[in-house]
């Protein structure tokens, strides 16, 4: 290959790549600025001491000693890592109906209603948040098992409430949900990892790498079949091409019914279902702003 | 034999885009005259009477000392010559073109393909072709079958229906073409067709020059199965779109009989880029006068990988970033 073709390679391949090189580039710069703000995150210290130590208050007493320590293990790792705060408290309370209302002054007598007021006032009197001790970052979970009233009841705040859609506290909800009745630990569990996947976006994760890869690796593959086939040229002659006047001289064309047959079949239907609910935004008796939702049992 | 210009006693020659003869060195347009016949007769340049190597079919080429354009008298006369001839229509330039049109459509065709120092050797060829007539009879007849469905209430109805298919024509077939040449290849030169017949002229000399031509290199009876294939094809095709509306057809007769009526020799123009890469050649074909290009593109392994490595990178990059970014 001489110098004049390789020139014209490169200028072949510019014009051919430009476009994707300038994304890429501008998408590293952006992944890797990410990357170091995120690890500078990491290192800011705690900016509340307000509050207590304690994050599980296991008033209903269904976790074990063992499991207890293990959660609240569980919660200052996370908590360490992701800077936000992550408060259980379980509890045996009459949080419904005009009898709740008149022994514990509750503002209404519904579930829905006292369940959120209980969880957001524990969470403001108590000062919880990672950054600071009013509507600071972090979510409290709690979980009534008053029999016939059972429930567990999540309050978001901060960045925490900001991030979460309802979908995303459905999502939260549902995973308590699923073990709930079996096994409270890892619904408790199950409710720091899912506020966790859903709030801590623009965090590096090998699986995207990972998905990366896979997939750029399929287009490039059909990308290399494309690039690589080429065939002669395709047929591009009419069959009447050298038909003198283009058309045949028709002597006989007769299409004669001869008979029919009809057959007659049922028609099978089908049918479907679905289901619905969330929770959103208010402000607590002390002024903070709250998200979340709940779900009866 | 070659044409002289008048006006300067240059080679003059046929020009394609203009359809008439024009002397490339005072650009006089049909000045032509015939240059005096070599009086050695045929391996001798009539302009430099030097020596010319004429392979056993040439009938028109460029003398290798002087470069004029040579149509050997003894290969386009008496039942050498042509019946008619289709003049090249489309020029070197445009030609050149098309090839690179193509091979930019092949990404990783290396970049010395569409190099102009290596276009520049595209020849332009007319090639010999038997042009066979033919009357045909077809008769087809068969049993074809119509579906009707409908809906009423929970129930789905089906309604098939028969019909006699009966079908009886005479196709008359002119000009199927069989090119004579065994340079060429027949599958390629069967995908480089059609050409537009209208244009076929009364054969002239002067249509040759400036290119390079074959005669007949051998009978018509030799290759007239090859046409014949074509017009079983085309009669097969006309039968069966005439009774095409059909769901389903069962045939119970059919019969095509062709009957030859005459074959007659013709040229036709065909652009010929003869490259080859990496020890392989990497023949081209161009309609000389549709600019239909025959060829496969040759691709360049080490610019494949490294424009697969290139797009593997960025989009690695790019969907690693963008989920780290938005999730
Ligand atoms: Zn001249
Ligand atoms: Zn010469």
């Amino acid at each position: 290959m001489n110098a004049n073709s390789k020139a014209e390679e490169t200028k072949l391949f510019l014009k051919h790549f430009i476009v994707w090189l300038v994304i890429a580039a501008v998408v590293l710069v952006l992944f890797v600025g990410r990357l170091i703000q995120n690890a500078q995150a990491a290192k800011e210290p705690r900016g509340n001491n307000d509050a207590p130590k304690e994050r599980v208050f296991d008033y209903a007493d269904i976790l074990t000693d063992i499991q207890e320590e293990d959660l609240r293990k569980y919660i200052a790792e996370k908590e360490a890592r992701y800077h936000m705060d992550f408060v259980v408290v379980t509890a045996n309370l009459l949080v419904e109906g005009p009898e709740a209302q008149e022994m514990y002054g509750y503002t209404t007598p519904y579930w829905e209603n006292n369940m959120r007021d209980l969880a957001d006032d524990f969470w403001d009197t108590n000062h919880f948040g990672f950054n600071t001790g009013f509507e600071g970052d972090g979510s409290l979970l709690l979980d009534n098992r008053y029999p016939g009233q059972r429930g567990e009841w999540l309050s978001t705040s901060g960045s925490v409430y900001v991030k979460m859609s309802d979908a995303d506290v459905e999502y939260v909800l549902n995973g308590v949900d699923q073990l709930y009745d079996v096994d409270p630990y890892h619904a408790y569990i199950n409710y720091i990892d899912r506020i966790i996947k859903k709030t801590t976006r623009g965090q590096f994760k090998i699986k995207y790498l990972f998905w990366g890869v896979v997939i750029s690796f399929f287009i490039t593959l059909f990308y290399w079949l494309s690039g690589k086939a080429d065939k002669l040229a395709s047929d591009t002659t009419a069959y009447t091409q050298y038909v003198e006047g283009g058309e045949p001289k028709v002597h006989i064309s007769r299409d004669q019914f001869l008979r029919k047959n009809t057959t007659a079949r049922k028609i099978e239907t089908s049918s479907g279902g679905g289901r619905s609910g969330g929770g959103g935004g208010h402000v607590s008796s002390g002024g903070a702003h709250h998200g979340g939702g709940g779900h009866r049992h | 034999m070659f044409f002289q210009c008048k006006n300067c006693g240059g080679n003059i020659v046929y020009n394609p885009e203009k359809q008439k003869m024009v002397c490339p060195f005072c650009e006089s347009e049909g000045t032509e005259e015939k240059g005096e016949k070599s009086s050695y007769g045929m391996g001798i340049c009539p302009n430099c009477h030097g020596e010319i190597p004429l392979e056993q079919f040439t009938s028109a080429m460029f003398c290798p000392y002087c470069n004029t354009s040579i149509i050997v008298d003894e290969r386009v006369e008496g039942e050498y010559q042509p019946r008619r001839i289709l003049p090249f229509k489309l020029g070197k330039e445009a030609c050149k073109q098309l090839i690179k049109d193509r091979c930019k459509k092949v990404l990783f065709a290396p970049a010395d393909v569409m190099s102009e120092a290596r276009l520049d050797s595209i020849q332009g060829i007319y090639v010999p072709y038997w042009l066979y007539d033919y009357e045909t009879e077809a008769y087809y007849e068969g049993e074809g079958s119509q579906i009707r469905k409908w809906r009423s209430g929970d129930m789905e109805y089906t309604e098939v229906s028969y019909y006699e298919i009966v079908r009886s024509m005479d196709i008359p077939y002119r000009l199927v073409p069989a090119d004579a040449s065994i340079k060429m290849p027949d599958d390629v030169m069967n995908l480089i067709e059609p050409y537009d017949y209208k244009e076929f002229v009364p054969f002239e000399e002067r249509f040759m020059s400036g290119f390079n031509g074959e005669v007949y290199n051998m009978p018509s009876g030799e290759i007239k199965h090859r046409a014949e294939d074509k017009v079983k094809r085309s009669a097969d095709g006309i039968l069966e779109s005439s009774y095409s509306g059909y769901a389903n057809v069962r045939t119970i007769q059919k019969n095509i009989n062709i009957h030859e009526q005459e074959a007659s020799y013709g040229l036709l123009p065909v652009w010929v880029y003869d490259y080859s890469y990496r020890g392989k050649s990497y023949p081209f074909y161009v309609n000389g006068q549709t600019g239909k290009v025959v060829g496969k593109v040759p691709v360049s392994l080490s610019k494949a990988f490294l424009y697969a490595t290139t797009l593997f990178a960025c989009l690695t990059v790019i969907i690693t970033g963008i989920s780290t970014l938005i999730f």
